[in-house]
Formats: C-alpha cells, sequence, structure tokens
C-alpha cells in the first residue's frame, strides 16, 4: 500500500492545474436550460481545442486514454479549480460515447464520436417510463421493425435536457411477446424525428430540466440501432462499467470543499462555539476522509485490472449520504439564511435540493440496498 | 497511489485469522466455567510466542519494528476473535517503554508481563482491565501515553465477562515510562479501530448467516427487505471503517502531514461501525441475540469498552481543533 502519487502523475496534476487557472470560465454555467445547454455546447469545444476531451475515451477515438488515476486527478483538479459542472455534456461523455465504441458500428462511430467530443452533439438518456422506474426492465415503450425502420410509440421520462439535445439513447421493447431484459433494443433515437413531443419537468428547485417525451410513429434507421434488436439490455449494461469507477470522484472532491466552507461559516457565525455543531462537523470530516479512502482503495483495485462491479452501488449509497449530512448541517448552521431564495447569497438550499436529486437520480437509496443486498452480501432473494 | 493489500499483507492477515480461528474460537465463551483470566494468560503467551506483542516494537527489546500497517491488519483479526484487549495494551506499552525501560519492555515482549488498560473511573478509581496478572497498566490521555506500576488493586466483576476487571487507585500508579509523541498516540489508537474493525466485520458476517439460517412466515429472515437493508447498512460502515484504517496506518508509515486527522478519522468510524454494528447485530437476531447463548452481547460489551477507551467526544474535538484533511 502506498499513498504517493508518480512522477508521471505529479507533473501531469502540475500541467492540468495550470491550465485550468488559466481557462475555467469566472461565470458558472447558466441555470437557464437553454443558456445552459449553449454553455456546455462551448465549454465542450474549449476543453476539445485543448486536448482534454474524452478523458476516459482510447485514443484510437480521439480520447485522452487516461490510466484511471490520472482520472482521479482530473477531478480532483477539476473541481478544486472551480469547473463547471457536466450540465448536458453528462449522457454523451458518459454514457453514449463509451456505449458506441464498444458496440458501435463504423458508421455510427463516424457519424457520432467526433461531434461528441467536439460539443457539436449533446445527448439525453431515454431509458426510464412512468410505470418503469427501479423496475426498469418492465419497460413498454414499442419498437417495430418495418422495413428498414423501427417505429417507435410510447413515452420516456426523467429525461434530462431533452429538449435541448440533439441524441437520445433510446430503449425500447422490439419483441412484444418477451419480459423483462430481453427483447429490448437500444437505438440512436435523432431528436429532431418527426413524431417527438417534449414536455419539460420542473425540479424542486424550479429549473425545468427533467423531461416526459412522447413518441408517437417515430421512424427511426435501423441502421441506428447499437448493438442487436432484441440485445438492448446488454447495450444497456456495457456502457455503465466506463463510469461507475470514477464517477463519485468529483462529487466527494465537491463535498470536501464544501464542507471546510462551512466549517470557515461556523466559525464567523459563532456556531462554532456551540459543543453539538463543532462535534458534527468534525464528524463529518472523519465521514469524509473516510469516503475518500474508499474511493482511493475501489480506484487502486480497477487500476489492477478488476472490473468494477456491485461495489458501485455501496459508493454511492455513502456518497449520497454524506452529501445530505453536510446539507443538512449546512442548514442547521446558517439558520434563517436557508430559506433565501437567492443563490448568489445563499447556496446551500439549491445544494441542499441538488443531494436530493443526486440521491434518486440512478437508482434510490432502497434500489441500491437490493442491489448490494444480493450481489454483495449474497442474502436470499426479496422477490 | 495504490490501497490493494500486498501479497506480504495479505499473508500477515490470513496467518493471524488461522491463528485466532484455531485458538481463540467464539466458542470459548460458552458452556459452564468460562475463565476469562486462564484465556489471556494463554492467548498472550501464544501471541509472544508467535512474535504479536513485539510486532512494531523495536529490535532492541527482541520486536520486529513492522510498520502499523502490518500491525493494524493483526490487529484487526484479533478484535474479530474479541481476543485479548491487554494484547494491543502490550503492543504499544513495549514500544514506549523500550527506550526508558527497556528491561520491562523485554518482559512484555516475551509474554512474562501482562500489561493492562488502564481507564479512569469515577471517585478517584481506574479500571484495569485485561490483565488479572502482574501490574503493569497502559494509560492514556490524548496523545500522552504512559506505562504504570499499579498499588493495590481489587477484582471486580467486570460488565464484560470476557475481560478481567480490577478496580486500582489512581494515585497509587507508578509511571515507568512515557511516550515518544503524538505518533505513539496515533498508534494506539489505530490498533483500537483495527479491533473495532474486526469486530464490525464479526457482526456482519453474524447477522448475514443468521439470515441465511432463520426462518419464519415460510422464508429466511434475510429475505426481507428490513433484515436485508439493516445488513447493507452494517457492511457500509465496515467498507468506510477498513478503507479509512488502512489508508490513516499508510499515512502514520510515511509520516504523512495529515496522519493526525487521518488517525482520528479513523478512531472515529471505526468506533461508529463496532458500536453500531453490534447493536444492529443483537436486534437481527432477535430473542437469542439478547442471551448468554449468543456472541452478539459479546460485541456490545466490547465495543462500550473501546468506546472508554478511544473517546469519540474527544476525538471529535480533536479533529474539529486540527488542521483537518488538508495535506
Amino acid at each position: 500500500m502506498d499513498l504517493t502519487w508518480s512522477p508521471e502523475d505529479v507533473t501531469f496534476r502540475e500541467a492540468l492545474r495550470a491550465w485550468l487557472a488559466e481557462n475555467v470560465p469566472a461565470e458558472g454555467r447558466p441555470h437557464d436550460p437553454a443558456a445552459g445547454a449553449a454553455f456546455d455546447r462551448a465549454w465542450q469545444r474549449v476543453l476539445f481545442d485543448a486536448g482534454w476531451a474524452g478523458l476516459n475515451w482510447p485514443t484510437d477515438y480521439g480520447g485522452r486514454g487516461l490510466s484511471i488515476l490520472q482520472q482521479v486527478i482530473w477531478y480532483e483538479e477539476y473541481v478544486r479549480a472551480g469547473g463547471p459542472p457536466m450540465g448536458f455534456r453528462f449522457v454523451a461523455q458518459n454514457h453514449a460515447g463509451p456505449t458506441l465504441i464498444a458496440l458501435g458500428t463504423d458508421a455510427q462511430k463516424t457519424a457520432h464520436l467526433q461531434p461528441i467530443l467536439r460539443g457539436d452533439h449533446l445527448w439525453s438518456q431515454g431509458f426510464s417510463e412512468p410505470n418503469a422506474g427501479s423496475d426498469l426492465a418492465s419497460l413498454r415503450t414499442r419498437g417495430v421493425v418495418d422495413g428498414d425502420d423501427l417505429v417507435v410509440s410510447g413515452q420516456k421520462i426523467w429525461s434530462t435536457g431533452a429538449d435541448h439535445t440533439d441524441f437520445q439513447e433510446l430503449l425500447v421493447r422490439t419483441d412484444p411477446d418477451s419480459s423483462r431484459h430481453k427483447g429490448l433494443t437500444w437505438v440512436i433515437c435523432p431528436m429532431a424525428s418527426k413524431g417527438i413531443e417534449i414536455q419539460p419537468i420542473r425540479k424542486m428547485n424550479g429549473r425545468a430540466e427533467f423531461c416526459s417525451v412522447f413518441y408517437d410513429e417515430v421512424r427511426i434507421p435501423l441502421s441506428n440501432v447499437v448493438g442487436q434488436v432484441n440485445g438492448g439490455w446488454a447495450t444497456a449494461m456495457a456502457t455503465l462499467g466506463f463510469e461507475r469507477g470514477t464517477s463519485f470522484i468529483g462529487e466527494m472532491a465537491e463535498i470536501t470543499l464544501r464542507l471546510e466552507d462551512l466549517i470557515e461559516i461556523a466559525k464567523v457565525n459563532g456556531e462554532w462555539k456551540d459543543d453539538e455543531v463543532r462535534r458534527k462537523l468534525a464528524d463529518r470530516r472523519a465521514e469524509v476522509a473516510a469516503l475518500r479512502a474508499l474511493n482511493y482503495a475501489n480506484l487502486s483495485r480497477y487500476a489492477r485490472g478488476e472490473n468494477p462491479g456491485a461495489e458501485g452501488s455501496i459508493t454511492k449509497l455513502l456518497t449520497n449520504e454524506v452529501a445530505r449530512s453536510v446539507h443538512e448541517l449546512a442548514a442547521e448552521i446558517i439558520g434563517p439564511d436557508v430559506l433565501d431564495g437567492d443563490l448568489a447569497r445563499n447556496r446551500w438550499g439549491d445544494l441542499l435540493q441538488h443531494g436530493m436529486v443526486m440521491t434518486i437520480g440512478g437508482g434510490t437509496p432502497e434500489i441500491q440496498r437490493e442491489i448490494i443486498a444480493d450481489r454483495v452480501l449474497d442474502l436470499p432473494r426479496s422477490r | 497511489m495504490d490501497l490493494t493489500l500486498g501479497a506480504d499483507d495479505a499473508q500477515i492477515a490470513a496467518m493471524a485469522a488461522d491463528v485466532m480461528a484455531k485458538e481463540a474460537p467464539l466458542e470459548r465463551w460458552f458452556g459452564p466455567g468460562v475463565d476469562a483470566a486462564a484465556h489471556e494468560d494463554r492467548l498472550r503467551r501464544l501471541a509472544a510466542d508467535l512474535g504479536w506483542i513485539g510486532f512494531g516494537a523495536p529490535e532492541s527489546v527482541g520486536g520486529s519494528a513492522v510498520s502499523p500497517v502490518e500491525e493494524v491488519l493483526l490487529f484487526r483479526e484479533i478484535g474479530r476473535a474479541l481476543g485479548p484487549v491487554s494484547l494491543s495494551a502490550a503492543a504499544v506499552a513495549a514500544r514506549v517503554a523500550a527506550v526508558d525501560a527497556p528491561e520491562v519492555a523485554a518482559r512484555i515482549v516475551a509474554g512474562e508481563a501482562a500489561v493492562g488498560l488502564i481507564v479512569p473511573a469515577s471517585g478517584g478509581r481506574a479500571w484495569r482491565l485485561g490483565a488479572a496478572s502482574g501490574s503493569l497498566g497502559l494509560a492514556f490521555a490524548d496523545e500522552i501515553l504512559s506505562l504504570v506500576e499499579i498499588g493495590a488493586a481489587e477484582t471486580g466483576p467486570g460488565l464484560d465477562p470476557t475481560v478481567t476487571t480490577q478496580v486500582v487507585s489512581r494515585s497509587g500508579m507508578v509511571i515507568l515510562a512515557e511516550g515518544l509523541g503524538p505518533d505513539e498516540g496515533y498508534r494506539f489508537a489505530l490498533l483500537v479501530a483495527a479491533q473495532q474493525l474486526g469486530m464490525a466485520e464479526a457482526a456482519l458476517a453474524a447477522s448475514v448467516a443468521y439470515g441465511k439460517l432463520r426462518e419464519q412466515f415460510g422464508r429466511p429472515i434475510g429475505s426481507f427487505q428490513a433484515v436485508r437493508h439493516r445488513c447493507v447498512d452494517m457492511a457500509g460502515r465496515c467498507e468506510k471503517a477498513r478503507a479509512q484504517l488502512f489508508f490513516a496506518a499508510v499515512a502514520l508509515r510515511d509520516g504523512a502531514g495529515n496522519r493526525g486527522f487521518q488517525a482520528l478519522a479513523a478512531a472515529k468510524v471505526c468506533e461508529e461501525a463496532a458500536s453500531r454494528n453490534a447493536r444492529d447485530n443483537i436486534f437481527l437476531h432477535g430473542a437469542i441475540g439478547v442471551t448468554a447463548e449468543n456472541a452478539a452481547h459479546l460485541f456490545l460489551k466490547r465495543s462500550l469498552l473501546w468506546r472508554e477507551v478511544v473517546r469519540p467526544q474527544v476525538v471529535l474535538e480533536r479533529i474539529a481543533n486540527g488542521a483537518g484533511p488538508a495535506t
């Protein structure tokens, strides 16, 4: 066991830190979805031009092919420098791109990978449905093969940024007699297609980032299917390994910084003198440190070639818990100021809501616990 | 940066686990005529023969001078088996005494002198825990450790039947040697934390095993979400505790600038894992969990003992007033 970084990693960190100091935009990502999407495209182009696009993508496809530890360094430095959040870039960069690299045809790769890296194409996700949330495999949006097209009818929901993105990774049921994981197909859906209607949904923070998407006999070329027709579950699962490993590093780095901010606030407003508050803050310091150590321990194993598994659910569960506990403590410490709706004066009210959104995104705590109970603890199945 | 266990590390852990499983199974606490003092004596001599007491002590007093990393791997296994609390007291006492009282240190390493844990009690008294024979004790206050000789001792019933308990007078203690700096205190905190981690993991394993075995409503209780999710929370505490303990041990070994913070953070999360998992394990066992026929109560009592040795309130104040996580 060893905590030191190699000379190459140290050099990488220094170069990265210098670049970020020069290039991170002073103004943050706009909260308005349309302005946010435009910002995302422009910022991704900046990253591309400077050679920072596709950190975890192989170099053959224009990525950086960074080692997992260098990706850790990237996220830590990026957060430290106040880099903009992923916003609507997330699905294209972390889901769709890696999926096409793993399973796409040459034509699909040519059409999409470079535009994704350049920020020309933003993507959204079309997986969840009103009646297929935690139980994703029960999804019912239909895809009927008709000549060279797949004709899609149905409804998706919780699709972040759908009304401002160019393509969607869409999971539909192509075998009407199938059930559960069988008979699904993963297809690239151009959002400009005829028959698509999008209705924004406002999140608790007031931002219309979620969408419902309705498909009325939308014709998508069969050549847009990634993987096999009726083999969509395997395609969907192939994506996840790319991001599981490092997906919590940025969030951990963020919480670490916010907690130290909060300690400074408590020292200024006098709450620090309260034994209970001070000890809670100290407890959060210990918790955050332990989560960071856990991330490093997991990443060390991935760096040695082990594949990320269900322990990612443990990390997600614990990361969400510690983030929320810091936000709740912040609300306690800043007191009535938490009621201020002005984001420039009160960021904690927004962070508290964001923590709730992050907890549900990617699977509720209860679903994570079920996954862990099954796959890590090997307990008897509940269903 | 690599936090995976090396082959040598894994071998130490496996060897220690084998010895404890064979020589100190939890079954030793059940049945007629349980004698904690006899187990303490036997296991202290065995540990000395295996080189465990002097594992981290200087070679000048018969030790092996290993780093805190190897030592926490050993003590995690001792904790898992609810091994004698005097072993960690002796391991640290041997280091504390190595310069000022080397003859005493050598006797401790050889298993000839038992070292109890001295825990302040009310009314000018103190407990001497885990060593029925001899007169040595390891006392600690924040980061200052000292090897003491006790005066008159009265053997009393202890809360934890697996730990011999004596009552001594605080004013009657004589200091033989004192710790050499805060790092010794951090090391002691990590040895305690390692035992707490082992306990937390043992409690989780017991709950999961019982969840598969015990049936109600015609199903194994481990198929009920209320049971499953409690087990998952126990596992989460183990994951955090293990990661932080190893991270802190490496930081202490390497003299990292934030090693004090890392050790205190490990003390906090390992304490919480041991205490809360011990309680959850009782609940998950139902009525059998509150009997003396099941080991669940022993993990509860040992967690109470360690919580008086490395007190969370003190640890949190030190974290609050220290430099924090920055390296």
